[in-house]
């Protein structure tokens, strides 16, 4: 066999990344009939998708606004939790690795190394997930799933709660839950 | 007129509803369900308008549809890769551990036994088309030559036919993936609780 630098995985990442090219070529070239044809194929109801793209875009347009205003911007703060919890798990991964690679007499255990790293970075994935969900369904008031996804991602990831973000969240879950405690009518 | 008025105008002359059912008509034939569809539709249109985000610049690219499905095109696939590193993150953290140039002999092994299950896999995948036009595209992607049209015109098939072939390669080359990682949980056996 010939010898080649690509692994089965970045075959497919290139081919699906070409194909997607193509797609875009071909759908852009298409008139508006033709797109709702294809919509309509895949089972979409092209008037529904078209008619939802008022509401989207003057939410652009406020989004616009409010950074042109210089308003505070929420997307850097979720980077930076972003930044901070998966250089945890890099270091996590690399000193796991480090550590049964250095020693011979542990070359036994490389494997089993190998899989701790990749478990630890598919948690702590799993949990930064979790918590840019919660993020985003605090931003809607869903303050039940809010929290929902906030305890499920600090049982995966306990350091993580230590954040900015998940704190400055879980104040807004307090919050939320006292207005509704005080709330006319509510349970004592 | 101040330029910012002047780009909101530009912006609210656009056809937002053509290019939100395109948008959808591109992330729905990349096979992305319904509802993430319309998402990846909305976050782009967002993103176009977000001078934050990736905003249209119409001196730069004056079709607006151009720079929204590129940006769409983009997020498709780094939804895949997410989606793939997701399933398997061992086949990034590999890449990235074992590159290293003082590598020890674990890594070394390591690196060694990826290749290995990078060639069955290859080998599986291959078992699994049939004809010679489907093995041969498999070689020119192999070999980088990843292109619908290139391919069309290395093996002188005309591109629909190439673009089927593709279908089977990738299918097969997934197929092969799925297949030789059980075999190798099975062989590695049971995780153990903690």
């Amino acid at each position: 066999m010939s010898k080649r630098s690509r692994s089965p995985e970045e075959v497919l990442d290139a081919l699906d990344d070409s194909d997607v090219a193509d797609e875009v070529d071909r759908v852009r070239a298409m008139s508006s009939a033709d797109v709702d044809r294809e919509l309509a194929a895949s089972g979409e109801d092209a008037g529904t998708i078209g008619a939802g793209a008022s509401e989207v875009f003057e939410r652009a347009v406020r989004r616009r606004t409010e950074v042109l205003a210089g308003r505070p911007k929420r997307e850097p703060q979720r980077k930076s939790v972003r930044v901070w919890i998966g250089a945890s798990a890099m270091a996590a991964s690399i000193g796991l690795v480090a550590v049964a690679a250095s020693n011979p007499a542990l070359l036994g255990l490389r494997s089993r190394a190998w899989d701790t790293a990749a478990k630890a970075r598919a948690v702590a994935e799993r949990a930064r997930t979790l918590r840019e969900r919660a993020s985003e369904a605090c931003e809607k008031r869903l303050i039940v799933e809010c929290e929902a996804a906030l305890d499920e991602a600090r049982a995966l990831d306990p350091g993580g709660e230590r954040s900015d973000e998940v704190r400055a969240l879980r104040q807004r879950i307090g919050a939320a839950a006292g207005a509704h405690s005080n709330a006319p009518g509510a349970d004592p | 007129m101040s330029p910012k008025q002047g780009m909101d105008e530009i912006l609210r002359a656009q056809d937002w509803s053509g290019l939100r059912k395109r948008l959808v008509a591109v992330a729905r034939s990349a096979r992305m369900p319904h509802s993430r569809a319309v998402e990846l539709a909305d976050i782009v249109i967002v993103d176009c308008c977000d001078p934050q985000g990736r905003p249209w610049d119409p001196t730069r690219e004056p079709d607006l549809a151009r720079h929204a499905l590129r940006l769409l095109g983009n997020l498709v696939s780094a939804e895949r890769r997410k989606d793939r590193v997701r399933r398997d993150p061992r086949n990034v953290a590999a890449s990235s551990e074992l590159g290293s140039s003082s590598a020890t002999p674990a890594q070394i092994l390591d690196a060694a036994e990826r290749r290995a299950f990078d060639e069955r896999v290859i080998e599986a995948a291959r078992a699994r088309l049939s004809g010679e036009i489907d093995e041969r595209v498999l070689d020119l992607s192999l070999d980088g030559i990843d292109k619908a049209a290139q391919q069309a015109a290395r093996l002188a098939v005309p591109i629909e036919e190439i673009r089927r072939a593709r279908d089977r390669v990738k299918y097969a080359l997934r197929a092969a993936i799925d297949e030789e990682e059980s075999l190798c949980l099975s062989a590695a056996g049971p995780p153990k609780k903690s």
